[in-house]
């Protein structure tokens, strides 16, 4: 579904992704993980179409990304849910879900508000509040809702537990297994490298804008740099934690 | 005479509003301090008089000049702040742009007019005043009242209850996220510029109609007003444009009215500062803070 | 033409050789007019009544056999422009007298500069600063306070209201001070002044200021501001519910085309204050508003007026200053000019400290045309 060959991309100047390659299939959820400033952020509004690209390719359902307006990449079904949410705070949230339906273009919708609504009960019960009075998890819930009215056929996520309470991030993390298991094609961006390991199906790992590492997210969890660098100092909470 | 003053510091007021408007709009949504805004404002009044000194009625002479100010103002974005929004960060660089495109514009009108003041022919609108609790009211101050309320009426509507104003306060409140989910900011750009431009345009032939004087320096003490109902209303809020241009012009009226004229100005100013003291963001100036947290 | 100027000029000189009584030369005078630019109007407008008063000169008036040779020139509303005219006309053209401009920059700019060359200029600027602590440099309207003067004596002689209102514009000294002068002398006399509101010229909204006027009903409403501002101002009171018996008076700028034109029926029995009454004070008056509507097609203005008054002066001058005029007679002879006639003012004028002193005329509008008023 999504193809990305040799990407080259820079920000603000510095070379930010030195030929990343990736793939996800339909109905896969790949895990990308890495360290602050590895390029993670940058290779997913590289896709989006915020960050131009310097030379390689993005095909998405072989269609060529590069060189589209990042309105018209969503407006295709390849939905961005930004880090730090970014929902619209002046907005009702009711007035934020409508929005996510601008993606649609000529598309039918694979979700109506109802079903997102019944995805995410605070949701409904807020829904003539300012966006901007919701909680983090609140919002986080926006965010992923406001994507779905878009019909994704992939979802891109950048660290959607950033900022939320433990509690708020299984819920969360509980949501985007639920809607990968209904068919929905996820690529996840996290930082909190050992939750991500634990839902995605593969995994890549991103250091200073190349792919060092990728497989079977087991394989990638277990891989033992992988534990040292980014699940090491989490050995504690992976203990309570374990998968079962 | 209190009464007859206060509505006529409503329909000054109703003037600041509407020029306030277009001014607010298109600094709330994009951050963009158009301070060519008055030059706009007295483009569109000359339109408005050269339209009528060609012979056609005043409602095409409204219309033409409001399409002209309208993509007039779309051109000063497209040749004076977008190549500057492709570098990023650039509110400062713009505001310099348009004050260039201010002088260009004030410059232009200059040499067209002779920097003579010209007026609409005599008889063109109904003078003669009728009369309502006692106040003396003239056919064009109920126009000029009608013509606010309507605006403000329209706007809100088309803001708060269609989808094209969802994208527009979109757009204000958070660009990327925006553009994320599939608002094409260029179009936002060109609907906000124009409706700015539009405004502006009829704020100039209402004026030029009500106050007899249509010259090249027309636009400046009305930017200036605009600025403070910008700061007083609170930067971006379209309420507080209304409210704060309203507040202005009856302000301004009754100090005209009751206190030596000399001191006007020092009592106004002196109201916006005391205003902003107790509130440093305006009048409605909170949601604009979130909006701003929101974008960092 | 240039060539036979030249020839009648030569053959004068001969008849002046031969009979050695009368010594007939050509004068030069240079004028450095508005022509274009910002002042392209008036100086346009005096340029014209100049050169129709030379014409005049030339064809009927006795300059002890001279003839004037007149070089109008572009000053561009310009100051360096105005320099450099002036400096070609004394040096290089060697006129006898220079017609400076029309507007007291300019003219302050190049007084001094006159004043050192020693030549002649005259100017039609308003300024009484142009002739200050000089000897060369010659005013030919009168100053503003006599100016002002005459319309206060005929609103409390003529017109004698009880209460007034004065309105003047406060970015402005010239109108500041027109206004205090106009006050000063009608509350000698016995006027009160009710109130007195100010505006700036870039204002353009009266109505609050209107309204405060019509709640206090004045005899009569006096306006110290420019044309345009004068008209607008008084539409805006007479929206507002003015009585239409309120007297309203202003000054020179509103016996002007500009007002009459901006506002329209509003514009009718309102008093203003010219040099140059319409129609001719006196057959002069006549024979010039046929003249410069023979030549240009449309009546004369108050400034074509003065133009036509400063060449008259120079003629005069000319005469006065005797066989073989040079710059210096002829500058002696100007400051000396009295009772002399004129169009402008009754009819008479005199040169007092090189400034003309003549009575201005109020003139009222009647049918929307400016005529002298009544009493006078």
């Amino acid at each position: 579904m999504l193809k990305i060959d040799k990407l080259t991309a820079s920000y603000s100047g510095i070379t930010a992704l030195h030929g990343v390659s990736l793939t996800v299939s339909k109905g896969e959820m790949v895990a990308l993980i890495g360290a602050n400033g590895a390029g993670k952020s940058t290779l997913l509004n590289c896709i989006s179409g915020i960050v131009p690209s310097d030379s390689g390719q993005i095909l998405f359902n072989g269609q060529e990304l590069s060189g589209r307006r990042p309105a018209s990449i969503a407006r295709m079904g390849l939905l961005q849910v930004p880090e730090g949410r970014q929902i619209l705070s002046d907005l009702s949230v009711y007035e934020n879900l409508q929005l996510g339906q601008l993606a649609l273009g000529n598309r039918s919708p694979t979700w109506s508000h109802e079903q997102v609504v019944e995805l995410f009960p605070v949701l409904g019960a807020r829904q003539n509040q300012r966006a901007g009075s919701l909680s983090g998890g609140e919002q986080q819930m926006l965010a992923i809702g406001r994507g779905l009215m878009g019909a994704p056929e992939l979802l891109l996520l950048d660290e959607p537990s950033l900022g939320l309470a433990p509690k708020i991030v299984d819920q969360v993390f509980s949501v985007l297994t639920r809607l990968n298991e209904a068919g929905l094609t996820i690529l996840l961006v996290e930082q909190n490298a050992r939750r991500a390991l634990q839902i995605a199906s593969r995994a890549y790992v991103l250091e200073r804008g190349m792919v060092v590492h990728s497989g079977p997210a087991d394989v990638v969890a277990a891989d033992k740099k992988v534990v040292t660098y980014y699940l090491g100092n989490l050995a504690d909470a992976a203990s309570q934690d374990q998968p079962a | 005479m209190l009464a007859q003053q206060l509505f006529n510091g409503l329909v000054l007021g109703a003037v600041y509003a509407l020029f306030a408007l277009g001014f607010n709009l298109v600094f709330g949504v994009h951050k963009i301090m158009n301070l060519a805004h008055g030059a706009i404002f007295m483009v569109g009044a000359f339109v408005g008089l050269y339209s009528v000194t060609l012979g056609l009625p005043l409602w095409a002479a409204f219309l033409i000049a409001m399409v002209f100010t309208g993509l007039l103002s779309v051109m000063i974005d497209f040749v004076a702040f977008r190549p500057l929004r492709k570098t990023g960060d650039a509110e400062f660089a713009m505001l310099i742009a348009s004050i260039g495109v201010e002088m260009i514009l004030v410059n232009l009108a200059l040499r067209a007019s002779d920097a003579r003041t010209l007026r609409f022919p005599f008889g063109i609108v109904p003078v003669e005043p009728f009369f309502l609790f006692g106040m003396r009211i003239t056919p064009l101050q109920f126009v000029i009242a009608a013509v606010a309320v309507l605006c403000v009426t329209l706007l809100a509507f088309y803001l708060y209850r269609t989808s094209f104003g969802r994208q527009v306060r979109a757009v204000s409140s958070n660009e990327r996220a925006a553009m994320l989910l599939g608002v094409e900011p260029r179009m936002i750009y060109l609907q906000t510029f124009f409706i700015s431009g539009l405004l502006a345009g009829l704020a100039g032939v209402l004026i030029g109609l009500a106050f007899n004087s249509i010259n090249f320096s027309m636009g400046e003490p009305y930017l200036l007003r605009g600025f403070v109902v910008l700061i007083l209303g609170g930067l971006g809020s379209l309420r507080g444009a209304v409210v704060a241009g309203l507040a202005l012009g009856i302000i301004q009226t009754l100090s005209v009215a009751y206190f030596p004229t000399g001191l006007t100005d020092i009592i106004v100013y002196s109201l916006l500062f005391a205003v902003l003291l107790v509130r440093p963001n305006g009048l409605f100036g909170d949601a604009v803070s979130d909006a701003r947290v929101a974008r960092r | 033409m240039r060539k036979l100027t030249l020839g009648l000029a030569a053959s004068a000189t001969l008849i002046a050789s031969s009979s050695m009584s009368v010594h007939a030369a050509e004068i030069l005078v240079g004028v450095a007019a508005e022509l274009t630019g910002l002042n392209a109007n008036v100086g346009t407008q005096t340029a014209r009544g100049i050169e129709v008063g030379v014409e005049w000169l030339n064809a009927n008036h006795d300059m002890n056999g001279n003839t004037i040779r007149l070089m109008i020139e572009d000053n561009a509303t310009d100051k360096a422009q105005s320099m450099t005219l002036l400096n070609k006309f004394a040096l290089r053209d060697n006129v006898h007298v220079v017609v400076g401009t029309s507007s007291s920059i300019l003219a302050l700019s190049i007084a001094p500069r006159a004043e050192e060359l020693q030549v002649p200029m005259i100017t039609s600027a308003f300024a009484p600063a142009v002739v200050e602590g000089r000897k060369w440099v010659f005013k030919a309207s009168d100053t503003p306070a006599r100016m002002f003067q005459s319309i206060a004596n005929y609103t409390a002689d003529v017109l004698k209201p009880e209460t007034c209102v004065r309105v003047y514009a406060r970015d402005n000294e010239a109108y500041v001070e027109q206004s205090n002068v106009w006050a000063r002398i009608v509350k000698e006399k016995g006027v009160e002044i009710v109130d007195e509101p100010s505006i700036l010229l870039s204002d353009t909204d009266f109505t609050a200021i209107a309204t405060r006027i019509v709640d206090l009903d004045p005899d009569c409403l006096h306006l110290a501001m420019t044309p345009e501002t004068s008209a607008n101002f008084v539409i805006q009171t007479k929206s507002a519910g003015l009585d239409p018996d309120t007297l309203i008076i202003g000054g020179t700028t509103m016996a002007t085309g500009f007002f009459l034109d901006a506002a329209g029926e509003a514009a009718e029995g309102t008093y203003s204050l010219a040099d140059y009454s319409p129609g001719g004070i006196n057959e002069l008056g006549k024979t010039f508003e046929a003249a410069y509507e023979a030549k240009f097609g449309e009546k004369p203005d108050n400034f074509s007026a003065v133009g036509f008054a400063e060449a008259l002066v120079i003629g005069q001058a000319i005469k006065a200053a005797g066989d073989n005029p040079t710059r210096d007679s002829i500058r002696e002879a100007m400051a000396g000019l009295k009772d002399v006639e004129t169009i402008i003012g009754n009819g008479t004028l005199s040169m007092v400290d090189q400034m003309a002193q003549y009575q201005m005329n109020v003139l009222t509008v009647e049918d929307g045309q400016l005529v002298r008023a009544p009493g006078q």
